[in-house]
């Protein structure tokens, strides 16, 4: 048994909490330690590595957070190894991943429905909508419209959307947004 | 306390341990290493388990119940019921919430209670063995079982009086016993033909992971469904020759399915066998009449061709999931009695084109699995370490001011959207904090310039690195566990704060293999499991010790199957002397889940939610929307399957959404997180996503207990008396 409070119990569990920490910011490949080009091979090594090491089962008895922590940062793993594996998820991926590059957004994530349409169509990707927002009641209408558009949920982003406009009416930056949605949303697909 | 790995097998259950480092299967008091999956309710009271049950079977049949896993997990209406009940000599009626009960001797039993006196007497069975209770299990289901048909396994190991820590696939736990120890890069295909189920598992095996890639199933198809053929055979030629059909009465046919389950088994090892029946029935004149009936296995083969040609279906169904032609694979691997049979093993090595391996016991195979991983589970001693955390290099600069703390900023806590177990995890965040550089500057440069190669190139200004700096910078952070890398520098990272040298996977001594079994018969060695590549840059991480001083390979030899006792030795006893090193981890099963999981949308469709082959632990999110002005309750239907048609899926049950805010119709979004555990069982939790609160979300299986019928059953099932 290793005492949780042990030295090796304490810096591992940092680790966790800084891989943790960074979860969301880190791309699919950066998550495996791979280049963009990485063959699946290379994937498929990489992510047996990965699970070597952050399997919930490589770590039985830890604490309960570290234990969630854990299944938090597999979860992705899992999610990045299936999308990176995929041709068509893979290829969408770095399109996205292109195309948010320069800004301060955290990296894209695939959604894996079917029915939900590939995030690349945001509009707004680039510009965050929320910066555009004057009116305080309309932010968080217009951040969270912002993550569904990136979840690919363009549904639940419109209705966001429609509040966002609501509380801050005669924005054009979330006018636009609103009407290049609804154009998605309207388009036969 | 121990903790066994239980095969709870449609015809026959096996209990296995991992003792000192090795694999033993639990018999009973003589000797007997299969417990026949058979429950009997005896006039006296009794419950009759395993080889006394069996006998009843053709007594009894009415109050003999048998090969319940083919039931188990279904809602009433479902095909398998409605067959179950024609093939079935014991009554089943309807119970509360459509799941199925059995009726026996008057009393009212679900089907888990059935499995539960099955796994209860497994338990004692392993507790007289071992000489010490059984509290916990890891307990195996075919792959292809759904979210039901899970659930109520597991809530048959809770009325047995078990902690069920895992519920895992046969076929994985079968990959487990078969590739413990081998440090080669294997692609594998597990056959796994039961007495109930058919299962077709593929596997990647890379030493230390085992990676599912796909697997598919026919949960009604099995040995069983050959037994019923042959007693279907054998009526016919009672009827011809005697003008009475035997199908007419349960008991006199259950007698000839017995009689014909010992037919098939004969004809695994000869051309023909000749059978004589006494008093299968009584004659006009009062005189008993005899079956004698005489097959070869020829005739057995032209039965059985339908019932195997039905497995390769299967078997073509998984290999297109994973994308992979027929030749990808180096080994076959037999699991389950019916791959006994001559016909299988010949159609399998058409199949597949090469010769399927069948050195572990197939009918022990998955029980041995399930007690590795038992062990693994219940080991706390030795586990993986974390190494630092990669940067993430394009984005960094804006690390601090994505995902702020709860309460930091007032408008933020509205917006958490994550539920709150996790939020509880971001907090922790705060604690890593300190460790970040704490630089206002929004555009911090960072690793790169500690690193020379790339260092000129860090700037102050915001001009973000091109692509190929972003890779090189990518390189650099990358982390420890990656291929063979040499580990950072102390400094080179923010987030290390201290040299990787410090690091507890240092304390990870070289593999030596001073743990050898003593025997050179105790095969399989996992001792010598060889570091591969990757595992020895785990293990030395400051590469000290060179590579060329680490021991090399010890040669598997080619193993005779399991015998009984020589089990398979798969780690070194816990209690090592502190010299020897430990001996290497089990590998880690990444598993998948079996079918999609789906739930209703508008005009009795499907949204996909939960990938058909995704590997668990996975977790994915939807968003539901109220319909109606001031609903404060939103119902979402879940399925299982791969149909568009939700009706077409097996119904699992339903989500409800209670006490939501009252708003205007289509305001209140509710985010649903589904996940999908270790053990493929389902989990909901929901957040409103305005305003981040957590909503009330609970899952209804269909026909599943709830807590507190599973502790009624439970009492029920400690105090019946078990034979």
């Amino acid at each position: 048994m290793i005492d949780p409070s042990s030295d090796e119990s304490r810096s591992s569990g940092e680790s966790i909490f800084a891989w943790l920490a960074v979860l969301d910011d880190l791309t699919y490949y950066e998550l495996f330690g791979v280049h963009r080009e990485a063959s699946i091979d290379e994937i498929q090594r990489a992510f047996h590595a990965f699970c070597d090491t952050f399997h919930p089962d490589r770590h039985v008895g830890r604490e309960p957070r570290q234990g969630e922590a854990l299944k938090a940062i597999f979860k992705r793993g899992a999610e990045a190894y299936a999308a990176l594996c995929d041709e068509r998820l893979r290829g969408q991926y770095d399109d996205q991943l292109a195309a948010v590059r320069q800004s301060p957004l955290p990296p894209p994530r695939i959604t894996f429905s079917p029915l939900s349409r590939p995030p690349s169509a945001r509009p707004t990707a680039g510009a965050p909508l929320e910066e555009s927002v004057r009116s305080a009641s309309a932010r968080p209408f217009a951040r969270r419209a912002e993550e569904l558009l990136q979840k690919g949920d363009l549904r639940q982003a419109k209705l966001q959307l429609v509040m966002a406009n609501h509380m801050d009416p005669d924005n054009e930056a979330l006018e636009t947004a609103l009407r290049d949605l609804e154009l998605l949303l309207g388009s036969p697909k | 306390m121990a903790v066994v790995g239980i095969d709870l097998g449609t015809t026959n259950t096996v209990v296995a341990c991992v003792r000192e480092g090795r694999v033993h299967v639990l018999p009973d008091e003589q000797g007997r290493r299969l417990l026949p999956s058979v429950v009997s309710f005896h006039p006296s009271g009794e419950v009759l388990v395993g080889y006394p049950a069996k006998e009843r079977r053709t007594l009894d049949p009415q109050n003999t119940i048998a090969s319940i896993k083919r039931l188990i997990g279904r809602a009433w209406g479902s095909d398998e019921i409605r067959r179950g009940r024609q093939r079935f000599a014991f009554e089943l009626k309807e119970g509360p919430g459509q799941g199925p009960l059995v009726v026996a001797r008057g009393q009212e039993y679900t089907l888990p209670e059935i499995s539960a006196f099955v796994l209860r007497r497994a338990k004692e069975m392993a507790e007289r063995a071992l000489g010490e209770g059984v509290d916990r299990a890891v307990i195996t289901v075919p792959a292809n079982f759904n979210e039901l048909q899970r659930a109520a396994t597991k809530v048959a190991g809770r009325v047995a009086g078990l902690d069920v820590l895992r519920i895992i696939n046969e076929p994985t736990a079968a990959a487990l016993a078969y590739g413990l120890g081998r440090s080669a890069k294997e692609r594998i295909a597990i056959y796994d033909f039961g007495g109930g189920t058919f299962d077709c598992t593929l596997l990647d095996l890379s030493g230390n992971v085992f990676e599912v890639l796909a697997t598919a199933g026919d949960t009604f198809l099995g040995g069983d469904d050959l037994d019923l053929a042959i007693a279907e055979r054998m009526s016919e030629s009672f009827l011809r020759t005697h003008r009475y059909d035997p199908r007419s009465d349960a008991q006199t046919f259950e007698r000839l399915r017995g009689t014909a389950e010992r037919v098939k088994m004969e004809l695994s090892a000869r051309d023909r066998t000749q059978t004589k029946l006494r008093e299968v029935a009584f004659g006009v004149g009062g005189g008993t009449l005899d079956l004698d009936f005489g097959m070869t296995r020829d005739e057995l083969e032209m039965l059985a061709t339908p019932l195997v040609e039905r497995t390769f279906a299967v078997c073509q169904d998984a290999l297109s999931v994973a994308r992979l032609p027929v030749s990808a694979f180096d080994k076959i691997i037999l699991v389950g009695g019916s791959t006994r049979i001559p016909l299988v093993r010949r159609r399998v090595e058409q199949f597949f084109g090469a010769v399927p391996n069948d050195r572990v016991n197939p009918e022990e195979v998955v029980a041995i699995g399930a007690a590795i991983q038992a062990a693994a589970l219940t080991e706390v001693a030795r586990r993986r370490s974390i190494p630092a955390a990669p940067m993430p290099a394009s984005r960094w600069p804006s690390l601090p001011s994505i995902a702020p703390l709860p309460g930091e900023d007032e408008e933020d806590t509205d917006d958490v959207t994550v539920a709150t177990e996790l939020t509880a995890l971001m907090a922790e965040r705060e604690k890593v904090r300190p460790a970040m550089p704490t630089a206002p500057d929004r555009h911090r440069t960072t690793a790169r310039l500690m690193a020379p190669a790339t260092g000129p190139a860090a700037t102050k200004t915001a001009r973000l690195p091109s692509v190929s700096e972003a890779t090189a910078q990518r390189l650099d952070t990358a982390p420890v566990y990656g291929a063979g890398r040499a580990p950072l520098p102390s400094s080179s990272g923010p987030l290390s704060s201290k040299p990787l040298a410090t690091q507890p996977l240092a304390e990870r001594p070289p593999v030596a293999r001073a743990n050898l079994p003593a025997s050179a018969e105790a095969v399989p060695t996992p001792q010598s499991f060889p570091p591969p590549g990757l595992a020895a840059a785990l293990i030395h991480p400051t590469t000290t010790t060179p590579l060329a001083a680490m021991p090399t390979p010890v040669q598997t030899p080619v193993q005779s199957r399991v015998q009984a006792h020589v089990q398979t030795p798969i780690q070194a006893p816990v209690r090592t002397p502190s010299p020897s090193p430990p001996a290497p981890l089990t590998p880690v099963l990444v598993d998948v889940t079996p079918h999609a999981l789906v739930v209703e949308t508008v005009g009795g469709w499907c949204d996909v939610v939960v990938q058909r082959n995704a590997k668990i632990p996975c977790e994915r999110s939807r968003a539901f929307a109220t319909s109606s002005d001031m609903q404060t309750t939103v119902r979402v239907r879940v399925a299982q399957g791969g149909d568009p048609t939700f009706d077409q899926n097996t119904y699992l049950g339903e989500v409800e959404l209670i006490n939501l805010r009252a708003a205007p119709r289509g305001q209140v979004t509710i985010l649903v997180r589904f996940e999908v555990d270790e053990s493929a069982t389902l989990k909901v939790f929901a957040t409103d996503s305005t305003t981040g609160r957590q909503a009330h979300a609970t899952l209804q299986l269909v026909g599943i207990a709830g807590a507190q019928s599973v502790s009624s059953m439970a009492a029920r099932n400690a105090t019946a008396r078990l034979r």
